[in-house]
């Protein structure tokens, strides 16, 4: 491949570990903060932008998506990003606080995947989410950085949009300092073609030369902390929807749909025959499964017709 | 020759084959060039006149470019009497000669190979932007 070579940043930076900053006041070098006003710049010129941050688990791609989008913020004037607004865990998630984003005219979004991927048709969401989102959401002006464990698993017809434009792969974390790889639209490109025919799919890595590369220093201990909770308790929500899963609970809604009857009929029969439910969860109440037999009997002995109104 | 009922060439445009017979007599020249050069050093007589030959065969093929370009100008008038008469033309001026329409010839972009444009690849939206994404 022939690639211009990757040129060095010569400008020293000294750390300082204490307010986790660079003596560039940010808390990386200022070869990416170039990228990022750069990608700010596509943005407000009405362009759909993403930034995509990918890598191991516990590389610290939460941390620098962090850091990126504080200094987001910082080009318009705003503060450090509002965790409760501006960092989105899963799908559904997003499209909510996307809408905040708007309507509070908020220039950046983190987009988390937070477990959402273990579960089975998340990708194929996660992409129709995406896809569709860029083309309704493009003239918002809000940059979205997508923090996922390898970009591979998005959509070629995402990269064939052009809207990732910037891949920033994070590798190695140390206990100080984690480092970072830059790649253009055009590289990814080549990562991803490389990837589909590697066993080893990081190697890809490997075989695209970056386009800068650098380190990011920690967030400050109390910011850390903060990311911690928030980040756990959307965990904690996942934790408790797959534990929901295996243990073969449902509630009103699934019951519903899996008898093709309303939820209205299920609730009204459920206390005809006086089933007690197991668990509230969210202010849900929840049944074990096999409950489900004994209200098809119901619905069948009563001569109702199950027509699948949810469909 | 050039087969123009050549399968490969029937499709081709004139102007393609015609650049790679400029670059194909350009490099026969310089393969005489090398052959004189090795039999002086191994004292020989040398190829001078092959060397004259073939110049006279490459000048041929861009003469009428060259006329156009330079407009008849006392360059080409000097250079085409010399050539034309070439049994005399020493070594140093054949040189001379190839060095002026290699100039011309980077100008037609026929040998211009420092073509690609310098970016700062460093910033990827400007490399993203530079390969048309």
């Amino acid at each position: 491949m022939d690639l211009p070579n990757v040129e060095q940043d010569s400008e020293v930076l000294v750390r300082d570990y204490e307010n986790c900053l660079y003596s560039n006041g940010l808390p990386y070098d200022k070869k990416l903060q170039e990228n990022i006003a750069s990608l700010d710049k596509r943005v407000f010129d009405n362009f759909a932008s993403m930034l995509i941050l990918d890598g191991g688990v516990g590389h610290g791609k939460t941390t620098l998506a962090v850091e990126v989008a504080d200094s987001v913020n910082k080009i318009h004037g705003l503060g450090k990003i509002d965790f409760s607004k501006q960092l989105a865990m899963g799908a559904a998630d997003f499209l909510r606080k996307l809408r905040i984003c708007f309507e509070e005219e908020l220039p950046v979004i983190i987009y988390t995947e937070a477990g959402d991927f273990n579960k089975r048709g998340s990708l194929t969401k996660l992409n129709a989410i995406l896809n569709r989102t860029f083309e309704t959401f493009r003239a918002f002006k809000i940059l979205v950085i997508l923090d996922l464990p390898s970009f591979h698993v998005l959509d070629n017809d995402l990269l064939d949009k052009q809207i990732p434009r910037l891949l920033l792969h994070v590798s190695t974390r140390q206990s100080t300092y984690g480092n970072y790889q830059g790649y253009s639209l055009y590289r990814m490109m080549y990562i991803k073609a490389k990837m589909g025919k590697l066993i080893v799919k990081p190697f890809a890595y490997e075989l695209v030369d970056a386009n800068f590369r650098g380190h990011f220093l920690n967030l400050p201990k109390d910011r850390a902390k903060l990311l911690d909770k928030v980040s756990i308790k959307g965990k904690l929500k996942i934790l408790r929807k797959s534990e929901i899963e295996a243990s073969g609970l449902v509630n009103y809604n699934m019951l519903a749909s899996k008898i093709e009857m309303s939820p209205r009929w299920i609730k009204a029969a459920i206390k005809k025959l006086k089933i007690k439910h197991e668990r509230v969860i969210d202010h849900a109440k929840y049944f074990p499964d096999t409950i489900v037999n004994r209200l098809i009997d119901y619905a069948e002995s009563h001569g109702e017709k199950r027509q699948g109104w949810h469909k | 020759m050039v087969d123009f009922n050549n399968e490969s060439t029937i499709g081709t445009p004139a102007i393609d084959i015609v650049r790679i017979l400029i670059l194909q007599a350009r490099a026969n020249l310089f393969l005489a060039i090398e052959d004189h050069h090795k039999s002086i050093v191994q004292e020989g007589q040398g190829q001078l006149p092959t060397i004259r030959a073939r110049l006279f065969t490459y000048f041929l093929e861009l003469q009428a470019g060259i006329k156009r370009r330079w407009k008849d100008s006392e360059l080409y008038n000097q250079i085409y009497e010399e050539i034309r008469s070439s049994q005399e033309i020493p070594i140093d001026r054949v040189v001379e000669i190839i060095c002026i329409l290699n100039e011309e010839l980077d100008k037609l972009n026929l040998i211009k190979i420092d073509n690609k444009k310098r970016y700062d690849s460093t910033i990827a939206e400007t490399e993203n932007i530079e390969k048309k994404l």
